[in-house]
């Protein structure tokens, strides 16, 4: 990034082929519907660029772009104003890019509250607590307990699919 | 003790899919649009610390080097005067008296108080950069201590290796390994700029 910052256009190329696929994993998950996935992680990206004349290393490279991708769906969220969020017995949007295991308990992630699914979806994509607690703002002990109870419900889930 | 959700907890069964080639080419085509120019820098924050620095002691000069002077004149001014007002009156001596002390050692404080901010100005821009140096610091994370002169080391060694001085920057690296006894940093300096400074 500051390779980057100092005019390396193919710098960011290097980092974006590094995070690009994790970023999209984690906001395909956080959404109903790929083409909102695609729309975010493009203008995740995007903000990225347009920070680079202003980055300064202050945190490592994949949390900062974590944290700008959750705030983009947690603005989605709220300018939807939760009306796109899936019920758990509504079909997801997934159809042709998922399973049906894999959809079904993507509706049931969906289902859980935000901060439980952000938290447990972040530690899926391999951050410590300390960093979702960086990411998502919060104490590491909140984060624990999230990720707990998050991951608490989706297994009650799905022992009840089986 | 590791709790459940600190442990490796089995992944979720989750799609991974990967980034569509079209959402690429559109980001990497912006990203090159968009590059900033060589050479540009953030000059809000290099100059930061030194205008900050720069600001406290213009202030500490404005307020202590003038007015002591300016104080020391009003008070000498004022003893002066109710000295010349003395004899005329002498019923209203006693509360003029006090009112003029009371101002001259009003004018006396504020010299000394000056002088004490004058004396304590290095203090307050040494206490300013390092709150400014405090922005640069890293989440080294795990068992590295988050140490200014890490960073510090790191964007010194990052800007020698822009240069093409690859082999100064990794020789200097070791050194400061070496130096930094109980450190914990990656033996590469390449791997450093990467876990660190990405």
């Amino acid at each position: 990034m500051l390779a980057y910052r100092r005019g390396d256009a193919d710098a960011f190329e290097h980092l974006y082929q590094r995070h690009k696929d994790g970023l999209f994993s984690f906001l395909f998950r956080s959404l109903p519907r790929p083409a909102l996935a695609e729309e975010l992680a493009q203008d995740t990206w995007m903000a990225v660029v347009r920070a680079a004349p202003d980055y300064e290393p202050r945190a490592r490279f994949r949390t900062w772009l974590f944290q700008i991708a959750r705030n983009r769906v947690i603005d989605h969220w709220r300018r939807s104003d939760n009306s796109e969020e899936p019920l758990l017995d509504e079909p997801a949007s997934h159809d042709e890019s998922c399973t049906p295991s894999e959809r079904e308990l993507l509706a049931a992630v969906a289902a859980l509250p935000q901060e439980q699914r952000d938290a447990l979806l972040l530690r899926e994509q391999g951050f410590s607590v300390k960093d979702v607690a960086a990411i998502t703002d919060a104490a590491e002990e909140t984060v624990k307990s999230r990720i707990r109870y998050g991951r608490r419900t989706l297994q009650d889930w799905l022992e009840a699919q089986q | 003790m590791n709790t459940d959700s600190e442990s490796k907890p089995e992944r979720l069964p989750l799609p991974s899919p990967r980034s569509p080639e079209s959402v690429d080419k559109r980001v990497l085509e912006f990203a090159r649009d968009h590059a900033p120019r060589a050479g540009h820098r953030n000059t809000r924050t290099w100059w930061a610390g030194g205008m900050a620095t720069a600001c406290v002691a213009m202030v500490a000069v404005f307020i202590a080097a003038p007015e002591q002077p300016i104080m020391e004149e009003r008070a000498r001014d004022m003893a002066t005067a109710q000295e010349e007002r003395e004899p005329l009156a002498m019923e209203a001596a006693p509360r003029a008296a006090l009112s003029a002390e009371a101002s001259a050692a009003v004018g006396v404080k504020r010299i000394e108080a000056n002088k004490a901010a004058e004396r304590n100005a290095p203090a307050a821009d040494a206490q300013i950069e390092t709150e400014v140096a405090g922005d640069f610091i890293l989440d080294f994370g795990g068992s590295i201590e988050p140490q200014r002169a890490h960073v510090a080391k790191l964007l010194e060694l990052h800007e020698l290796w822009s240069q093409g001085e690859k082999e100064a920057a990794q020789a200097n690296w070791n050194a400061f390994i070496d130096d930094c006894g109980d450190c914990e940093f990656p033996a590469s300096v390449e791997d450093a700029f990467e876990t660190y400074l990405e």
